[in-house]
Order: structure tokens, then C-alpha cells, then sequence
């Protein structure tokens, strides 16, 4: 590639020089070429074996036998471990945390011991010379099975005559909350207006194209663990690696370089991977599992399985007075560990109705069991299911008084000036711009113009829709999150900048890189804040031993805790060195700045020092400094946020779309978002986070859904029958923003990782219902898949596929 | 997975009876089975081998017998065990009757697969089963009464009695249909003899696709 | 188990190695050359992740066994990236400087399919750049990027192609 020329550096908007200019990601010249080096790409130590797991093909079953004496005999292979050998290496764990009040989850073990819970839990695990032997060997393992009735459906899961998945627990209740704010019984007594729906949302998987991999290797002459994993949070996996095998925290090192797709799905703890590193303790030698695309199906935390009963209350004006909401979650066989599962299902009923004056509220939560795979934070946890379910009902809502629905939002939205505002459900909003947000994407679509098309196109028997969805997203997660439950997450971030010999800034700092451009918005901070060109920064991330320990990249948090620390590092550094400066000089440190890689005078712009002749004194000629001067040429800093418990965006999204009446097939044509997520750092990072969450959150509306027989049998557990969007069913998208920068950070940034994720299925989904509203038919199930479309509009009656729940 | 389906085989009712309780008879017909062994009355196991491109899977499991009416009907029941591949279970009922053209064997099925089959075969199931199905079923006409006495073309070579796959199986039977059009009859569908097995071979037929 | 000796020209240089008839051209390329751009992300021909170009024209090295590669030329994105292939080249500049790819693990087969795809058309439209790139599955960027930066690299060729009519 070519030498790219850097944006000149501007000394009027100094010191934020590179903060809101679209910098290319430094890092994306060796993913274009092939050089990244994810997992699989590391070049495997010396004597690395290599494991395989055989996995339940029942998705309830009580193990009777397990007979591995063929397995290990076998050429090639080293170890074969049931689940009860390995839990002797490697503590089981429970999937709860003490702020989710009522909680509860079974202890769950790397590999099963005696029972399996879904279908693909790890049962044994061999490893081998190479893959292929150790799955020879997997073939020559007999286990006996007696098969067990499989609970799968999430209403089902609480009948009384419904088998009890953990016996311990009682019941398959994971999680209970019910929230109540306002008198929403009231409100829906004098209500001009009440809508209804019965919603439920597919369970759908993360497909990060690069599936689960982990490399790790337990030198036993040191007793120390190297594990290099593609995980979002090495921090997080360092300390539960110590902790489930009983290492020293500090003898365990986590590397995750190149991470192939993340989104929430590398955040969880998996068995295979636990019983990995805990193979390679066993044996002393590396070990590496890369999970193949089934495993990927089977056992990946997947995301929603929702089931919403929901209604709204509508005054004769369009004001919205109350909504009643019941949410029931599957979660899969057990709460997620170290997170838990009871997150999605808390957001979803706590970020109903948000973006509006609501004021009466009722949330039901109920968080179930089933014998199918794990449930868990994915993309927008909880966000799509209450932007899906809201804005549905202000839909029917506009329909029920006759409003337009642009109008009815506009009437509801809360207004800009009700700030700082606490929700019914307790979320405390410091500065929202909704209004602001729908006048621009107003303008943005050409509302008018589409409705006039939409018009002319019913003529022609062409049905198009318009559908909405406003939204707010949680970001910049401070402890509240899982700190106050027991969890060993961290919401502080750490950074350490130092200014290396060659007059160059070396930024080791904990937030990671998954593709989001992390490194590359580190940088631009780090550059604006010392005031160096961008090529002068290195930044490290993605290694337990290299960077200062911190809480990584979720939650939309990377920019605004992670750049509010590099900031922070940043000007402490610069201080540091004009005061060496000021000290070389012979100058007064406040008459000295920094400026593109030199240290000028403050007031005349004019050049007094370079920083690489500052470094060359500072660290070969300190004997030429003043007795008793040390040279500081590192600065560090750690930061959580602590003005609010987190932060929010919002901003609203819209699609048009048509939809075949025949067939049943929808085509998108457009889709719009104007969003605020604060100081924009990287406008050309930002977009692109939004498309890629408005096309994840398509594949929700439309293609991707875990199908599972009634029995729990994964139906689609392959890239041919799972779909997910490809490039020519999808829209351009068009994004733009509102920028108004939290007050609690100096850098402002709230965070841009979900937001797409947030509305767009909401949108899609409305713009399906608008279409087919003339036929008197409408959709409240995600996918909206050809046959639901068809069955909605009375075409279609024998039943299809088994889904996930009753048709 | 449900399976129905209805079959004329030329032969008078007692001896196609005698052959569907017959283990040699079976096991040379039914496709890729190397043990078929009965161990009562009422009972049989098998193993099935099959090997599809480079990978070789062996799928073990029982079948038992029900209801039996003697020379007239039955429910059969099977399971097997595929391993790292998955399981299979069918149940099907059969009924024999006369017709003018031989005995006419009905039956109703049903099918479940689970595990890695289920994961990534689900899609393929009908298509397979039906067709494995049909491997069988032209392989027990060939064995119940062989090709050379009926078939009129001398051109046509005959089957070899008891091969497992004929390798031209429209030849056989269309001696014994006057239907006009298919030599095989076009809705022959799955023997619920072999649904057991025949999960046991969808097994094998996608651990071929599913390992490398 | 039998192995086959097989030789094939990869990025310019002939290599021969024994190889086992099971094994598929990307795990060849990934673990016998380490060549790791080609990346596996399915396995069975739909994510597009591990496209490689044989005799110019783009394959699946997850469908194709090694041994059906013997006699024929691959490039691998190492290889048109050190060959500095001038259509790539462009591409890459683009991916770049659009963000058109994240995690980067789809890159370096869609690099192949754009290749392909301006090799033969080196004007399409944005519809035929979204038809030729949907065998690629991308999980991060929506696509649109990608399809501004094919369109750019495009528009970059035709501004330095030599006329050649």
C-alpha cells in the first residue's frame, strides 16, 4: 500500500485535531493484505495438540454409560477427558450475580457430568496430534443415553405438568422482575384508545465468521498459562482462567490479536473452551480448538427469544398514557456465565416505551429455562425487543386516533427540554436530541415524497410501506452494570502513553479492537491530546501482559470510557513533557506547546525543540539536565465513569420497503438513521458501526432465526439453512447525526456500537405492517419470513417448519 | 418426519411376509448393512456401514416388532446410534393385503433424527430417506424373485442375486408392473423395514459432508 | 493414510508437496504454505471467506481438494498483494480508505471476487457490484461500504488505465 498522506494538522482546533475527522484505521492495511492474525492464523508453538469434543445429540438426556477406552488407544491421541476428570482440573460454575435479585441458575460444569441439558453441550473431550485424529477418536467413544422430555417452548416452560429442567431449582424460573411506575391500570381505564399485540421475536445466532478459537499453553516448568483466544475481553478471561483452574492471576496471560467478528458472542464463557485450557494444563503442552461452523450453531450464546404481550394506552390526541408489557425469555439451559442471562430480558422491559413522555408503566419480566443452547448478550441487549414491541404499538397507536405515524412520535418523543429526566423504569437520561433527530430524518427521507410514491405504487397494486422506529441505546457502562453483583468485570479502563526514544508515542491501553477501529480512535486522541502527528502512535491492545488491565470493548463503551482514559493519559503526558521541555529551554512550561511532534512557543507558533530530540536528551543525555531532574516520559490513568451509572443515545431510524403480496418476499429500498451518540470521534468509523448494526438488526426482521424441533433438535445448524443478509438483499443506508456530547466526560463521546442494532428490525418490521395495513393484514413475529407474511395475509394455512415455538 | 407410502410387490402375501422376517433376506438389502441379527421372535440388531467419499461411518441399534398379526401387519420399531453423528428413530406400521397384482404393502412413519444429522440434515431428510428407501425396496424385489425368470430382454444383464445395490434397478421390476410408465413404481416410497436403518444411513450419508 | 504428491503453482512459485486426497485446498494453502489470509469460515462453500483465485477465476478452497488444484495456478490475497496486482492493489487502497471492512475476516475473499469482478467489468453498477459479492457473507460493515469502495477503486483504474482501444 502507499504511504498515506495524514490530515494536515490544524492549529485552530487544536487540541482535538484529529477528534471528529474520518482517519482511516491504521490496522486495516494488514487485513487487506491478508496479515491478520487471528487465532488460527498464530503460528501453533511446538508440540501443540490439538482438541475436539463430542457433544450431546440429545437436548435432554441422563448419561448411563460412557465407555473412552477405544478413544484413547487411538493413533495420535494424547488425552480423553469425561466431565468429571476434567472438573477435578477446573471448577464448574453458576451463571447468577447478586444485583439480579431472585437469580438463580444450576452449577454448570465445562463438560456435562451425568446429565446434558441441550443438544451440543461438550461431553468429552479428546486431543490429539492433529483435528482429524482427535474427531477419529471422537468416533470411537460409546455413550449411553437415556433420553429425557425436552422443554423448548418458553410459555411452556412454567406449566405446572412441564418437565423441571435443574430439580434443584424447583421450577425453570431463572429470573423474575416486575416493574410498576405511574398507574398504568388507570390510564388504560380512561384511555381514548387501546392497541395490543402478541410479539414474538426469533432466537437468532451471532455467526461472527470467525468462529470461537483458543490457543493455550500451560508451561508446567513455570506453572504459567498462555492463552491466546478470540475474545472481546482478555481482562475478564484472565481472571476466570486463574480462578476456574486455580492459577495465580498473575501467571496467566490472555492475547487476543485479529478478533474475526465479536459482537457480544465472545463475551460469555464457553465449556469447550475452559475444558481447552484446562487439556493443556493437564498435559503441559499447548493445546488449540477452533469450533467448526455446527459447533458455532450449537453452542455460541445466541440472542432474543422473546415472547411479548404488550399494550398501550392512547388519549384521543395521539398522547400515549400507559403501556402494559410482559415479557417471557428463554434462556437456554443455564444463565450465562460471567454475565448471566438475565440482562437482555432487564433491558428489554426497562427500555420499553423509552424514547417517549410515558409516564405509566406495569413490566413483567419472566427469564426461563430450556433445553436448548445458552441465550445471551448479543448486539443491543434487550434494545431490539423494546424498540420492536413500542413502536409497533405507537404504530397501531397512530392508526387507532388517526394520526400519521411520524406525527404521533412527534407528539410523544420526549422534548429537549426536560433534561436531565429520569424514566418510569428509573433510566436517568442527561441530554436526549429526539426531535432534533426526527426533523433531520424527515428532511433526510423525503417523507412527503415517499407517502406520495407510496400512493401511486398501491395503484399500480405495488405495496409499499414506511415504517419507523425511535430509539435510545445504553452505552458507557459504568459498575452498575456487573461490578455491584459480585463479577470480576471491570467498567475502568486503563492506559499507560510513553513517549519512546525515537520521539514516538507508544499507547497501551485496555479497550480492545474487534474491528470497531479502536485502535485507530486511540490513536486520534492520544495524537490530539499530546499533539503529535497520528503516524507517531502506536497503540497496543488485546494482551493481558502489555496493556494495562481493563474492562475492553462492549456495551458501545470503547470510545467513551476507553477514549476518555487515552484522553486523560493523553494531556497528563503532554504536561509531563512540556515541563522537561520547560526545563531544557529554560523556559516557563505554560509559554511552551505542543504542536504536530514539536515543542513550539506557546505564543509564536516558532519551533524550540523536536520531540525526538527531547526524547534523544531525556533518554541518553539526562546527564545534561539540571540535578534532581527526572525525566517523566510515561503518563498513566485509569477512568470509569462515575456521573451516572451509564449513558444514553438515542436517535431514530426508518425503512421503506416492498412487499411482494404474491410471494411473500420483502425488498428493501431505503433505510435512513439519525442518531446522536455524542462527540464523533471518527465519523467514518461511526457510520459504518451504524450500517453494520442496521444489517444485523435486518437479519433479525427478515432471514435469521435457530429453528429446533420439539424435541430441541437444532434444525439449521449450517450456513445453508440459517440465512443471514447477503449484499444484494441489502439497501444503501443512510446515516446521519446529532451530536450532543455527554457532559460527563471531557471528550463527550457516548458510544455508536449498538445503535443500529437497536431500531432497525423495529423499522422493518413496521414498514412490512404499513405495507400490508390496505390488505388488512399484519405481522407481530420476527423473522417475517415469506410464509409468515402469507400466512398473515390468509394465503398460506398448513403449518410449515417447526420454529421455535407453535406457529 | 412423517413418511406414508404404498407398494405392490409381485408376490403372494405369505412370502413376502416370510422375507420381511427373514435376516438374511434383509440384510442383503438393505443398503450399506453389515450385521442384521434377529435375537428373538420379535427382535433384531444391526450395524450399517456406510462410506461416502473418504469417511466410513458404522451406526448400531436395535429393531423390535409389535402388534404382530401374523402374515398380516406389524409396528416396528428401531433406534440406532450414529455416534459422534447423532441417533435415529423410526416407528412405523405395516400392513400387508392382496391385490391383483401381488401383495400390496402400506405403511405409515415416522422418523426423528437427532444431533449433528438433525443440525445440518434436517433439510436433506425426506429426500434421503426416500431415496435409500428406494435402494431397498428395488433390492428386496430383486431378492423375493430374481431378475433372469422375468425379465424378457435378454439385453438387460441381469442383477446379481442378493447384490445389495443392483446396478440398474429400473430393469428388475418393470417385468413385474404393467403400469405403463415407471419400471420402479413412481410412489414407492420408504419400507418402514428399513426407517430405522434408514436413519442409520442418512447418518452415514451426511457424516460424508459433515467430516473432513 | 494414502497421500498424493501434488504440485501446484501458488502465487508464482511451484510447490509440491505429498498430501492426503481428503485434504481441501484451504487447509493446504493455511496449513501446509501458511498462507492464513485464505480464511475458513463455513466450510462448505457459502461464506465466500476462503475465495482464492485458480487460473483467474475464483474457487472456494474449502470445495476444492488439493489434489484437484495439482497443475493449476492459485494466487492467493499474499500473493496478489507481493505481486502488487494492480486491480487488488486498488481495491485495497479503497477497502482502506472507505472502511469498508471491520473484523477483516471476509476481506480477502471479497479482494478475490472484486478482482474477478473489475477484471471483467471494470465499470459495474452498484447492483451488479451487490450481485457479485453475494456469495460473501460480511457480518460487520452492511455491505454498503464495500460497495462504495469496489465503485471507488473502480473509478480510480479507469482515471490511471491506459487507453487500450
Amino acid at each position: 500500500m502507499n504511504d498515506r498522506t495524514s490530515p494536515a494538522l490544524s492549529a485552530v482546533d487544536r487540541p482535538n485535531s484529529y477528534i471528529g475527522r474520518s482517519v482511516p484505521r491504521p490496522n486495516a492495511r494488514r487485513l487487506v493484505q491478508g496479515r491478520g492474525q487471528y487465532t488460527d492464523d498464530i503460528a501453533a508453538p511446538a508440540r501443540t495438540l490439538y482438541a475436539a469434543f463430542l457433544r450431546s445429540p440429545y437436548a435432554h438426556a441422563q448419561i448411563t454409560r460412557i465407555d473412552v477406552a477405544a478413544a484413547k488407544s487411538a493413533a495420535g491421541v494424547a488425552l480423553v477427558v469425561t466431565g468429571a476428570e476434567l472438573a477435578t482440573v477446573c471448577e464448574p460454575w453458576v451463571g447468577v450475580l447478586t444485583h439480579f435479585k431472585g437469580l438463580r441458575s444450576a452449577t454448570q460444569y465445562a463438560l456435562a457430568v451425568d446429565r446434558v441439558v441441550w443438544q451440543g453441550e461438550p461431553i468429552v473431550g479428546v486431543v490429539a496430534e492433529s483435528r482429524a485424529l482427535a474427531e477419529d477418536a471422537l468416533a470411537l467413544i460409546e455413550i449411553d443415553y437415556a433420553e429425557l422430555p425436552a422443554v423448548t417452548d418458553p410459555d411452556a416452560a412454567l406449566l405446572p405438568d412441564t418437565p423441571v429442567i435443574h430439580a434443584e431449582l424447583g421450577s425453570n424460573l431463572a429470573f423474575a422482575l416486575n416493574l410498576e411506575s405511574g398507574d398504568a391500570e388507570a390510564a388504560f381505564r380512561d384511555a381514548h384508545a387501546v392497541v395490543s399485540g402478541d410479539f414474538r421475536f426469533g432466537r437468532h445466532a451471532p455467526v461472527t465468521l470467525e468462529s470461537r478459537s483458543i490457543l493455550a499453553d500451560f508451561d508446567p516448568s513455570t506453572r504459567r498459562l498462555t492463552v491466546h483466544q478470540s475474545t472481546q475481553t482478555p481482562y475478564q478471561m484472565q481472571d476466570i482462567f486463574a480462578r476456574h483452574l486455580r492459577l495465580p492471576q498473575a501467571d496467566v496471560r490472555v492475547v487476543a490479536q485479529d478478533v474475526g467478528g465479536s459482537f457480544g458472542m465472545k463475551l460469555h464463557v464457553y465449556g469447550d473452551e475452559m475444558a481447552t485450557a484446562a487439556m493443556s494444563v493437564m498435559l503441559g503442552r499447548p493445546v488449540k480448538f477452533v469450533a467448526d461452523r455446527l459447533e458455532a450453531f450449537q453452542s455460541d450464546i445466541h440472542a432474543r427469544d422473546h415472547r411479548v404481550r404488550a399494550r398501550m394506552a392512547v388519549a384521543a390526541d395521539g398522547e400515549i398514557t400507559g403501556m402494559i408489557v410482559d415479557d417471557i425469555t428463554g434462556v437456554g439451559a443455564f444463565s450465562a456465565y460471567p454475565r448471566t442471562s438475565a440482562v437482555e430480558g432487564n433491558q428489554a422491559i426497562r427500555l420499553m416505551g423509552g424514547p417517549y413522555k410515558l409516564r405509566n408503566y406495569q413490566g413483567r419480566l419472566r427469564v426461563v429455562f430450556q433445553n436448548k443452547g445458552l441465550m445471551s448478550q448479543y448486539r443491543a441487549v434487550g434494545h431490539p425487543i423494546a424498540c420492536g414491541v413500542t413502536e409497533a404499538l405507537v404504530d397501531q397507536a397512530a392508526a387507532a386516533v388517526g394520526l400519521d405515524p411520524l406525527e404521533i412520535r412527534r407528539r410523544n418523543l420526549l422534548t429537549d427540554d426536560v433534561y436531565p429526566y429520569t424514566s418510569p423504569t428509573g433510566y436517568i437520561f442527561e441530554r436526549l436530541s429526539h426531535h432534533q433527530c426526527l426533523e433531520k430524518l424527515e428532511r433526510l427521507m423525503d417523507y412527503a415524497g415517499l407517502r406520495a410514491n407510496q400512493a401511486e405504487a398501491r395503484q399500480r397494486g405495488v405495496m409499499r410501506g414506511i415504517g419507523f422506529a425511535a430509539f435510545i441505546e445504553i452505552t458507557n457502562p459504568g459498575p452498575a452494570f456487573y461490578g455491584v453483583g459480585g463479577a470480576h468485570i471491570t467498567a475502568q479502563d486503563g492506559c499507560v502513553l510513553t513517549l519512546e526514544p525515537s520521539g514516538n508515542l507508544r499507547c497501551a491501553v485496555s479497550v480492545t479492537e474487534q474491528g470497531q477501529g479502536t485502535e485507530a480512535i486511540m490513536a486520534q486522541i492520544a495524537a490530539s491530546a499530546v499533539g503529535v502527528p497520528i503516524e507517531h502512535v502506536r497503540v497496543i491492545t488485546g494482551d493481558t501482559e502489555a496493556t494495562p488491565y481493563g474492562g475492553a470493548t462492549w456495551a458501545s463503551r470503547g470510545a467513551g470510557i476507553g477514549g476518555e482514559t487515552v484522553l486523560i493519559t493523553g494531556k497528563a503526558l503532554r504536561a509531563n513533557l512540556l515541563r522537561l521541555a520547560g526545563v531544557m529551554l529554560q523556559a516557563p512550561a505554560e509559554a511552551l506547546d505542543i504542536k504536530d511532534g514539536l515543542i513550539v512557543d506557546a505564543a509564536t507558533g516558532q519551533e524550540r525543540l523536536s520531540l525526538p530530540e527531547l526524547a534523544r536528551i531525556a533518554y541518553y543525555r539526562p546527564d545534561t539536565l539540571p540535578q534532581g531532574v527526572q525525566a517523566e516520559l510515561s503518563a498513566a490513568h485509569n477512568h470509569v465513569p462515575r456521573g451516572q451509572p451509564f449513558a444514553f443515545t438515542n436517535g431514530i431510524q426508518a425503512s421503506h420497503v416492498e412487499v411482494d403480496v404474491e410471494t411473500g418476499f420483502v425488498r428493501l429500498l431505503n433505510h435512513w438513521v439519525v442518531e446522536d451518540c455524542g462527540r464523533i470521534i471518527n465519523p467514518l468509523l461511526v457510520d459504518e458501526q451504524v450500517r453494520g448494526g442496521v444489517v444485523q438488526g435486518i437479519g433479525a426482521a427478515l432471514f435469521e432465526e435457530c429453528l429446533y424441533s420439539e424435541q430441541g433438535q437444532l434444525l439449521n445448524g449450517t450456513l445453508a439453512d440459517y440465512l443471514v443478509p447477503m449484499a444484494g438483499d441489502m439497501p444503501d443506508i443512510h446515516v446521519e447525526h446529532v451530536s450532543t456530547p455527554t457532559l460527563h466526560s471531557e471528550l463527550g463521546a457516548k458510544g455508536a456500537g449498538e445503535a443500529g442494532a437497536a431500531g432497525a428490525a423495529a423499522a422493518v418490521l413496521n414498514a412490512i405492517n404499513d405495507a400490508l395495513q390496505p390488505l388488512g393484514a399484519r405481522l407481530l413475529q420476527i423473522p417475517a419470513t415469506p410464509e409468515r407474511i402469507l400466512r398473515a395475509l390468509g394465503k398460506l394455512d398448513a403449518p410449515g417448519r417447526p420454529t421455535s415455538g407453535e406457529e | 418426519m412423517e413418511l406414508q407410502g404404498q407398494h405392490v410387490i409381485p408376490l403372494p402375501r405369505p412370502q413376502v411376509w416370510a422375507a420381511l422376517n427373514d435376516a438374511d433376506v434383509l440384510r442383503a438389502c438393505i443398503p450399506g448393512c453389515q450385521a442384521l441379527t434377529k435375537t428373538a421372535e420379535d427382535r433384531f440388531t444391526a450395524t450399517v456401514a456406510s462410506k461416502i467419499g473418504p469417511v466410513s461411518a458404522v451406526f448400531t441399534g436395535e429393531v423390535q416388532l409389535l402388534d404382530i398379526v401374523p402374515g398380516l401387519s406389524y409396528t416396528i420399531s428401531g433406534s440406532g446410534k450414529g455416534g459422534v453423528a447423532g441417533f435415529a428413530k423410526g416407528r412405523s406400521q405395516v400392513v400387508l393385503a392382496d391385490g391383483p397384482e401381488g401383495t400390496v404393502l402400506s405403511y405409515t412413519a415416522t422418523a426423528e433424527i437427532g444431533g449433528k444429522l438433525a443440525s445440518v440434515g434436517s433439510r436433506l431428510l425426506q429426500g434421503v430417506a426416500r431415496r435409500t428407501a428406494d435402494d431397498f425396496f428395488t433390492a428386496l424385489v430383486n431378492q423375493l424373485a430374481p431378475a433372469p425368470q422375468a425379465v424378457p430382454s435378454a439385453a438387460q444383464p441381469a442383477p446379481e442375486p442378493g447384490a445389495s445395490r443392483p446396478a440398474e434397478p429400473a430393469a428388475a421390476p418393470a417385468a413385474y408392473h404393467p403400469a405403463p410408465s415407471a419400471p420402479a413404481p413412481a410412489r414407492s416410497s420408504a419400507l418402514p423395514w428399513i426407517l430405522a436403518a434408514a436413519g442409520w444411513l442418512i447418518a452415514a450419508f451426511l457424516a460424508g459432508h459433515l467430516t473432513r | 493414510m494414502r497421500t498424493i504428491s501434488t504440485t501446484i503453482l501458488v502465487n508464482g512459485t511451484s510447490v509440491t508437496r505429498q498430501v492426503e486426497p481428503r485434504t481441501h485446498l484451504a487447509d493446504f494453502l493455511r496449513g501446509e504454505l501458511g498462507l492464513t489470509g485464505t480464511h475458513v469460515g463455513c466450510e462448505h462453500g457459502v461464506c465466500g471467506a476462503c475465495t482464492v483465485l485458480m487460473d483467474g477465476a475464483t474457487v472456494r478452497a474449502c470445495l476444492v481438494l488439493a489434489v484437484q488444484a495439482s497443475g493449476r495456478e492459485v494466487q492467493t490475497i499474499e500473493g496478489l498483494s507481493a505481486a502488487k496486482h494492480k486491480i487488488t492493489q486498488a481495491l485495497q487502497e479503497a477497502f482502506c480508505a472507505r472502511n469498508a471492512l471491520q473484523c477483516g475476516f471476509c476481506t480477502p475473499g471479497l479482494l478475490a471476487t472484486a478482482t474477478e469482478l473489475l477484471t471483467q467489468d471494470p465499470t459495474p453498477s452498484r447492483e451488479a457490484i451487490r450481485e457479485a459479492i453475494s456469495g460473501h457473507y460480511c457480518r460487520c460493515t452492511g455491505y454498503h461500504a464495500i460497495v462504495d469502495a469496489v465503485q471507488q477503486a473502480a473509478a480510480v483504474l479507469a482515471t490511471t488505465e491506459e487507453p487500450t482501444r
